[in-house]
Order: structure tokens, then C-alpha cells, then sequence
């Protein structure tokens, strides 16, 4: 009888979609629109070394305008993500100066990142010359992380030049609310995707796969927000749940639904750059999701596995190494 | 107030902060000690060379994934593996929870002690060592 109690929940659109689309193997639709090659990352943030890939911490730097200070404490972070950037507030310069430094050690880009305050916003407006000043006198690629951003943040950020502004997409008001604590609703993000796409800027919408305490809730929802606006590239990454957190003990999606999501994207999404980000769960999982992402046909992964460069290569793609955030080419 | 990390006085410890043990039948033990362990954050991943491998001081004898790096770990002295910690391999975080116990990582028949043992940190040098390497951890940025 409970099953029956049970509110219908509509099957998501992208869902639906790839359900008309001939059953295809989604390395084949890989092969069909893209080049036979694929990009590994390292975006710095952690010392990263395997027999194949030795990444640099000096190339692309993460910075936090806000230092490890976060207005929202959020299930799965409670501001640990802030701890690895450098601390803008507690640096003796403005942040293009602290750019400045950073290039001199052999900085090419930087990502500029932060805590929120209570709506998911990033305080970024009052480093926006600086932003210009980056571009234009240093020359150097720029990634934001905005949160949520509003209207003025949007039109602001519009004359910055930047490569790329990433953004995790939610598609379910549970997670939204129980994880992030926030007052927004998933139309909140799509208007936001929206924002970004009328002033010009280049969108790279995150998915976290089991982001609602390791559950599969809005994932598939959030493919069918995103697909509705243009893209520069999706990044896929999943729940990797950290000690100190509320997410700590929790366990990640199955390896059956981090793979059936991955097949899903790419034949929802059979022309745009996917990629699977830096956060994962680690260890001999962590080796199996690299290769599910290679066979689902993903063009680029973040801190690869022992072994995946090889396993790439094996099935036919020519790697090629940045370290810098996915999809950023110097 | 800095933080604390217990260093056994029993063994002799590098700059990689491996620590090695000096057995009775001559072999030595091998492991993490907690200031490395606290930078690096909570193992998940480890190879280890197989039994009858050969190592070389500061060439790589296996490799690493933790919570804040990924990499390889070196050998902190030469000569022949003779055993490896299994349990370890099946349940990595036991290097963080037991690191000069049951946490251990490779049992290494020496070749050179002598001379490799005293390139190493041991005895009274050890408080001043490990309060230098705090001060090197915290101004690198990678104290955990």
C-alpha cells in the first residue's frame, strides 16, 4: 500500500530523451563528435603524482576572497574546501597583487573562489578591477566561482574576460535546503544559468552525483536545467565525503549509478566537452570511476588515477596534460 | 599554540617522514610518522613493493593516495623487502589510526645500515628536528 500513498515523481526529461535515442554505446557517440583524444587535469589544490601525470601546484592557483570565512555551512563542505586556497584577507596586497606574485612563480591562471554570505553569493564586486587588471596586464586565465551570482555580479563579471565561471547546478529543493541550508529553489539555479548566458559568459555547471547525503535526488533534474542554456563544458563529480563535515561516514552513490549517469549525460549531452572533476571518492573506487568515465565516453579527467592514462590509451585516445581546472587551455 | 605529534624514540625518522625501525634479527620496519601523516590527511589507497623486491634509498617504493596528496612513497633506506602489511593495503586508514603499530608498511632487510642509518634523524636530535619541521610544514603551507 505504501508504494501506492507515494507521490509520482516525473521521469526528468533527459531521462526520457536518451530513452529515443537508438541504444548506442556511449564511447561510440564519444568517437563520433570529438577527436580520439583526451585531456587530464591538475588543478592544483593538492600535490598530485602518478607514474603517468605529475601535476604542479604552481600553474594554476586557487585563491578565497573571503579566507576560510563561509556564511553558509554546508553539509558537505563546512568551509574545508577553503582550506587548501590561499587567504586573500590575510595577504598584505589587493588580489591583483597577490596575482602578480603568483605569476611570478610561474602562476599561467587562478581561480577565484570564496566563501558565500547567506544566499550563496560570493563577494566579488569589489575585486573586479583587480579582475581586469589581471587579464589585461598579466595576461592570465581566470576561473570564478561565484556561488549564485545576481544581476550586478553577472554584468560586472561580463567585462572581465573570464574563461569561466563554475557553478554547481542543484536540481532538488531537498538538497538545496538540508545541505545548503539556503532559501532558493532549482528555478533559482536555472535563472542563474540564464543570467550568465544573456551577459555572455562562458557557463560550466557542476553536478555533484549523491549530494543529498550520498542519495541520487536532483542529479538527473539538474541535467534538464542545464540542458535548456548553452555551455562552454559540464563537470561531473561526486559526493567524496569529508571528516568534519555532516557528510562525514556517509557512502557515495554505487558504482552502477555514477556509471548510468555518466552513459546518460553523454547521450543527453553528445557535443559538449564532459569531464569529470577533482572530487571523488578516493582509493580503488576512485580507479574504477576514472575507467567508467573513459568508457562512458567523458573527454577529460581531474586528478587521475594510477593507471587511467595508460587505460585511455588503450582504448584509443591521445592524452594531453593541463594543470590548471578542467577544460582550461593555456 | 602549535600542535603536538608523538615521535617514538626507538627509531630513526627522514625528511619524508618515514620512520624505520631497527628489528632484533636485523631487518627493519618501516612506517609513517604522524607529522607527515597529519599533512598528507586520511590514507586511502597505498601500494607496497612485493616480497624479495629490491629497494634503493629515496627512489620510489611504492605509492600513495590521501586525502591531501597523491604520490610516491620512497624508500628510506636500501635492501631487500621482506615483508609487507597487508592489512594495511585492505584497510589504509590503519596507517593513520596506528602509524608506529599496526600501521606499518614494509619490513626491509638492510644493506647498508650503517652508512644510510646515519643520514637519518634518531635520538637526541629528535625534539629539535621535529619542532624545525613543524616550522618548515606550517610555512610551506602543508601542515594538515
Amino acid at each position: 500500500m505504501d508504494v501506492l500513498l507515494r507521490p509520482v515523481v516525473p521521469m526528468p526529461e533527459v531521462v526520457l530523451q536518451t530513452l529515443d535515442i537508438p541504444v548506442q554505446n556511449p564511447f561510440e557517440i564519444r568517437k563520433e563528435n570529438f577527436p580520439n583524444e583526451i585531456t587530464f587535469y591538475g588543478p592544483g589544490l593538492k600535490p598530485h603524482k602518478t607514474s603517468e601525470f605529475s601535476g604542479s601546484l604552481k600553474e594554476f592557483v586557487s585563491i578565497s576572497v573571503t579566507g576560510n570565512n563561509c556564511a553558509l555551512n554546508c553539509e558537505h563542505c563546512n568551509t574545508k574546501m577553503l582550506d587548501d586556497m590561499l587567504d586573500l584577507p590575510s595577504f598584505d596586497g589587493s588580489l591583483f597583487d597577490m596575482a602578480k606574485n603568483l605569476q611570478k612563480n610561474g602562476a599561467k591562471g587562478v581561480l577565484i573562489s570564496g566563501g558565500s554570505n547567506i544566499r550563496n553569493q560570493v563577494p566579488l564586486l569589489h575585486h573586479i578591477e583587480d579582475m581586469k587588471r589581471i587579464r589585461k596586464d598579466l595576461g592570465m586565465v581566470i576561473r570564478i566561482h561565484p556561488g549564485l551570482p545576481d544581476e550586478e555580479t553577472c554584468e560586472a563579471l561580463a567585462d572581465v574576460d573570464i574563461d569561466g565561471v563554475m557553478l554547481d547546478i542543484i536540481g532538488d529543493q531537498e538538497t538545496i535546503t538540508d545541505v545548503y541550508h539556503l532559501d532558493a529553489t532549482p528555478s533559482d539555479y536555472e535563472a542563474v544559468l540564464e543570467r550568465l548566458g544573456r551577459h555572455g559568459i562562458p557557463a560550466i555547471p557542476h553536478i555533484i552525483l549523491g549530494h543529498y547525503f550520498g542519495k541520487m535526488n536532483g542529479e538527473w533534474a539538474a541535467l534538464d536545467i542545464i540542458k535548456k542554456f548553452p555551455l562552454k563544458s559540464l563537470v561531473l563529480v561526486i559526493l567524496l565525503p569529508l571528516t568534519g563535515t555532516g557528510m562525514e561516514g556517509v557512502v557515495p552513490p554505487s558504482l552502477k549509478e555514477i556509471g548510468d549517469f555518466f552513459g546518460t549525460t553523454r547521450k543527453s549531452f553528445p557535443t559538449t566537452p564532459i569531464l569529470l572533476g577533482c572530487a571523488r571518492p578516493l582509493g580503488a573506487i576512485k580507479i574504477k570511476i576514472d575507467r567508467m568515465a573513459i568508457n562512458a565516453g567523458l573527454n577529460g579527467i581531474a586528478f587521475p588515477s594510477e593507471g587511467i592514462v595508460g587505460y585511455a590509451g588503450d582504448k584509443g585516445l591521445k592524452p594531453s596534460f593541463i594543470n590548471a581546472c578542467c577544460g582550461v587551455t593555456w | 599554540m602549535k600542535k603536538q605529534f608523538d615521535l617514538k624514540a626507538d627509531r630513526f625518522y627522514n625528511s619524508n617522514h618515514l620512520w624505520v625501525k631497527k628489528n632484533g634479527n636485523g631487518h627493519v620496519t618501516v612506517g609513517m610518522d604522524e607529522l607527515g601523516l597529519d599533512s598528507l590527511g586520511e590514507m586511502a589507497y597505498l601500494t607496497l613493493p612485493n616480497v624479495g623486491s629490491p629497494v634503493e634509498m629515496g627512489k620510489a617504493m611504492g605509492s600513495m593516495e590521501a586525502a591531501k596528496m597523491t604520490g610516491e612513497i620512497y624508500a628510506p633506506i636500501s635492501g631487500m623487502v621482506v615483508e609487507k602489511n597487508d592489512a594495511v593495503l585492505e584497510n589504509p586508514l590503519l596507517v593513520n589510526e596506528a602509524p608506529y603499530d599496526n600501521g606499518w608498511l614494509v619490513k626491509i632487510e638492510p644493506i647498508n645500515w650503517d652508512e644510510e642509518s646515519a643520514t637519518l634523524v634518531s635520538g637526541d636530535a629528535l625534539p629539535e628536528w621535529m619542532d624545525a619541521e613543524i616550522e618548515r610544514f606550517e610555512s610551506q603551507g602543508i601542515a594538515g
